[in-house]
């Protein structure tokens, strides 16, 4: 379990991205809606880049859904399901994530898991 | 037929502030100052104008997800507008605005603006250099870099499209409109030139499926390789998304820097561009990376190869001295990382 941050630091509607092998890249995006929060691995299904325009800035205006701003992409939140765009019907790849009972964010995976899957 | 190239590009966007921070960052000049929204101009007046996705003057938008709502070209005389505003009449409803500019829309459906040219001449300095025997580019103690430059993007070069049929696209610019191929992908798609304008390509279309039908990416001119690659740098440094590069085309010769935007396509620093005439004969290959660009490579934070020798080494030898720190380990992209990703 590698912990990521609290509830609190991920503002409703938005997103943050995160990198648990220690590198600079943010290879994660942890989205929030309410009192649930979503992991995906920070990769477009259409082509190979990072979904956000820049740094912790991922989500649409709305807070609805998720944006690669190569394209324009919007992806359910909830399901990682690209519902326009060019990988429509498409998926995030989504990562097992967990919220402790005193509001901390935990990615499930060993740390050498992440960095295999990193790598 | 005179047209010069893109003039603005018009944009109805999800999120107005997020792109007012993005076009400012990436060097464009809000015409207005005190509104977020409104026209972004490059240093010769042609730019990009953005609005509230539900703004009732901006055209139909295309049914995807695309954001771009109005391609603008620029002419360079009043009998240029008329001819096309005559060959176009012959198959399609065209609107003259009060300001003269004539709308219409494509045979795939993107719509359309053509003006008299809104680019101001500038008379500006090229990027120079210093090359072994040839004369020198600058001046004696006339500095190649200072951190103090500014990147200014100097005019809207291209514009690229995702359309769903490529040939019937580049015809209607080819035979409706007189532009002309200048290099192309197999299967993928042309590079073309307005007639009033050398530059390699003001166009490029990409065939895709056609719901991906819009914008791929549009570029700027800049000054000249090194300004392009401080650009990106000082976007990379405030932690903007590296699409594509830096990197080189073969197709052009333009360096290249390409940054994901809010405004849901990429937008691409380019310099040095070919510039072509009618004795040019395009080149056809299939589309790969080995043909796409001569070279690639992949921003990574600054470093320095200082500081004495690797840990636990170094103590007693020549040239260490008590208290010595060993070499900053540099921040590497894991191999793995997808093509073109930058340190963030």
């Amino acid at each position: 379990m590698i912990m990521l941050c609290a509830l609190a630091d991920i503002p409703d509607g938005e997103a943050r991205g995160f990198n648990p092998t220690g590198e600079s890249q943010q290879t994660i995006v942890v989205a929030r809606k309410g009192a649930c929060v979503y992991a995906y691995e920070n990769m477009c299904p259409h082509q190979p880049t990072r979904l956000g325009f820049k740094r912790d800035r991922f989500m649409n205006k709305t807070g609805g859904q998720l944006m690669c701003a190569a394209h324009g992409a919007l992806f359910s939140v909830e399901t990682g399901e690209c519902t326009i765009g060019p990988c429509i019907g498409e998926h995030l790849i989504p990562l097992p994530i967990e919220l402790s009972a005193d509001g901390q964010v935990y990615l499930v995976s060993e740390p050498q898991e992440a960095e295999q899957w990193a790598s | 037929m005179r047209i010069i190239g893109p003039d603005t590009l018009t944009f109805g966007v999800d999120d107005l502030n997020a792109c007012h921070e993005f076009l400012v960052d990436y060097g464009l000049e809000p015409l207005e100052k005190d509104r977020i929204g409104g026209y972004y101009e490059a240093l010769d007046g042609t730019g990009i104008e953005i609005c509230e996705r539900d703004d009732p003057s901006l055209p139909a938008p295309l049914p995807t997800s695309t954001q771009l709502r109005l391609t603008t070209y620029g002419v360079e005389d009043q009998q240029t507008l008329d001819e096309i505003q005559e060959e176009m009449e012959k198959d399609r409803e065209v609107t003259v605005n009060a300001d003269g500019s004539i709308d219409f829309r494509d045979d795939l459906d993107f719509a359309l603006r053509f003006q008299i040219t809104r680019r101001r001449h500038l008379e500006l300095d090229a990027e120079m250099i210093n090359s072994p025997y040839a004369p020198p580019g600058r001046k004696p103690n006339e500095l190649g870099v200072d951190d103090a430059f500014a990147c200014q993007p100097r005019i809207l070069s291209h514009v690229v499209y995702f359309v769903p049929d490529q040939e019937r696209a580049a015809n209607f610019y080819i035979n409706r409109l007189k532009f002309v191929i200048t290099d192309k992908f197999s299967k993928t798609g042309p590079f073309m030139r307005p007639q009033a304008n050398r530059d390699h390509h003001t166009l490029f279309l990409i065939q895709t499926p056609e719901y991906m039908k819009g914008l791929e990416h549009f570029a700027f001119h800049m000054k000249g390789p090194t300004e392009l690659m401080m650009a990106g740098t000082r976007m990379t440094e405030k932690g903007y998304t590296t699409f594509w590069g830096p990197g080189r085309h073969k197709f052009g010769s333009n360096w290249f820097w390409y940054f994901k935007s809010p405004m849901g396509a990429n937008i691409e620093y380019d310099a040095d561009m070919d510039q072509h005439d009618g004795e040019w004969t395009y080149r056809e290959v299939d589309i790969a990376p080995g043909t796409s660009q001569v070279f690639l490579f992949q921003h990574r934070d600054k470093w320095i190869p200082m500081g004495g020798p690797p840990k636990g080494k170094g103590e007693g030898k020549p040239g260490a001295k008590p208290g010595d720190k060993p070499a900053a380990k540099p921040t590497d992209v894991p191999s793995s990382a997808p093509a073109n990703e930058p340190a963030e």
